[in-house]
């Protein structure tokens, strides 16, 4: 009897220890991508000479497919300039066809503003730029296309959910000699052109949508500037005359930070 | 009847209860009946949720040990967990013995377990647009801006990076 008793304590105890159905699924083990070790090591040196900068900023032109309710695919564009002071400043502002957006970081919140319809919101962020750009993207929802080029671990996030990628060549961005490399996963493929150079910042990125009928976002670095003369002001967000302070929705639905198979 | 007679008739009940109560504690947990964790703090429902509170307007909030959720009286749902997650939908979401479960007055429905918690709006959730209808107006109420289209009004949200138009109900009549 004694022992029935054990078994049903700990079935209890398994019913405590479990989690619940609804609960965030347990993230699965990843597995390992087939990245062309020339093509992993590039990748790596771009990171890892991202990483090691304290302070930068660089200019874009980003292109982005978009497709109207007729079905007809239309192109927006947008000129983005971002300035990033580890380990917790960053600005994002980008002007283009279809809106025109301010993203500030100051260490303690991220502040958005369409300057285009004058309204702005506050979202307290933890106190350094990956944890709050990570905080942004899953609470959020935050579009951050180009955010996995500022996180710290940066060749992690890029790999993440990659299943292969290869060295495709030689190729020239804008003039500068870059190696082009490609990567594939479950629902977008990927591009990148890093400086072929000891300062190898990557020069262009472009990502096809497999899911939306092969719709594409590209981003060409027009200018970077590892040294700029970044002040405080400079991330610190001022709230234009008559804007306007709205609430955010949070994200729909949770995933796991470091799973994620969509980068825009 | 002799004294020792009746202390063992007690003393026999008595151990059976404690040799079958982890049974019962485990078939109840099992089956989802037990509304309340013999630890305690693990859950809580609706009628002994610590910071359960229901407004005058039919809104619900409460406080769970790990996150907290709340329902509005109309379509608006929010919910704050230590993630800050938020969970959409009916589809993964049952009621079971680690968690709390909140109906509201008009179809809302909010969840806290012991690792996060989870709402429902009416409806699952209330509507917004990302362009506002033709002939949209602006209105200002109690200091904030708001649309008005064809009788609907339209309260400007962020989601995600943008700006969206989320419905809503008349606020002059709140």
């Amino acid at each position: 009897m004694r022992c029935y008793a054990m078994i049903g304590i700990f079935i209890f105890f398994c019913q405590l220890m479990s989690p619940p159905a609804w609960s965030a699924a347990a993230p699965k083990k990843a597995e390992v991508p087939d990245i062309e070790p020339q093509a992993g090591a590039v990748l790596k040196q771009m990171c890892d000479y991202l990483k090691n900068l304290q302070q930068f900023s660089v200019q874009a032109e980003i292109t982005e497919d978009v497709r109207l309710t007729s079905g007809q695919k239309i192109q927006y564009g947008k000129s983005l300039e971002a300035a990033v002071r580890r380990p917790d400043r960053f600005r994002a502002e980008s002007v283009g066809d279809a809106d025109n957006r301010l993203l500030v970081y100051d260490g303690k919140t991220i502040t958005l503003l369409d300057r285009s319809k004058n309204f702005y919101t506050t979202i307290a962020a933890p106190p350094e730029i990956d944890a709050a750009l990570e905080h942004g993207v899953q609470a959020f929802n935050l579009r951050a296309p180009l955010a996995d080029l500022i996180y710290t671990e940066a060749y992690q996030y890029l790999t993440a959910g990659v299943i292969s990628g290869f060295y495709a060549g030689l190729s020239k961005v804008q003039g500068v000699p870059c190696h082009h490399l490609a990567f594939t996963q479950k629902d977008i493929d990927w591009q990148i052109w890093v400086e072929n150079s000891p300062t190898p910042a990557p020069r262009k990125f472009l990502i096809t949508d497999k899911t939306a009928q092969g719709l594409q976002f590209t981003a060409v670095f027009t200018k970077w500037d590892t040294s700029p003369q970044s002040a405080d002001a400079r991330f610190t967000f001022v709230a234009p005359e008559k804007a306007e302070k709205i609430d955010i929705l949070p994200a729909a639905a949770p995933a796991s930070p470091k799973k994620k198979e969509k980068k825009r | 009847m002799r004294r020792e007679d009746t202390a063992t008739q007690i003393a026999r009940p008595k151990a059976r209860l404690i040799k079958a109560l982890p049974w019962f504690l485990s078939l109840t947990m099992l089956a989802g009946l037990l509304p309340v964790s013999p630890l305690g703090s693990m859950l809580i429902n609706e009628a002994e949720a610590r910071g359960a509170a229901r407004g005058p307007r039919g809104g619900m909030a409460v406080a769970g040990p790990r996150g907290a959720a709340a329902v509005g009286p109309r379509s608006g749902a929010v919910v704050a967990t230590p993630r800050n997650y938020v969970y959409h939908g009916s589809a993964s979401v049952t009621a079971g013995p680690r968690r709390t479960y909140v109906e509201g007055p008009r179809g809302g429905e909010a969840y806290v377990g012991p690792r996060g918690a989870a709402v429902k709006g009416p409806r699952g959730g209330a509507a917004w647009v990302t362009t506002l209808p033709v002939g949209a107006r602006a209105v200002a109420i109690a200091g904030a801006t708001y649309y008005v289209a064809s009788g609907v009004y339209y309260r400007p949200v962020y989601y995600g990076s943008a700006v969206v138009y989320q419905e809503v109900e008349n606020p002059q009549e709140e």
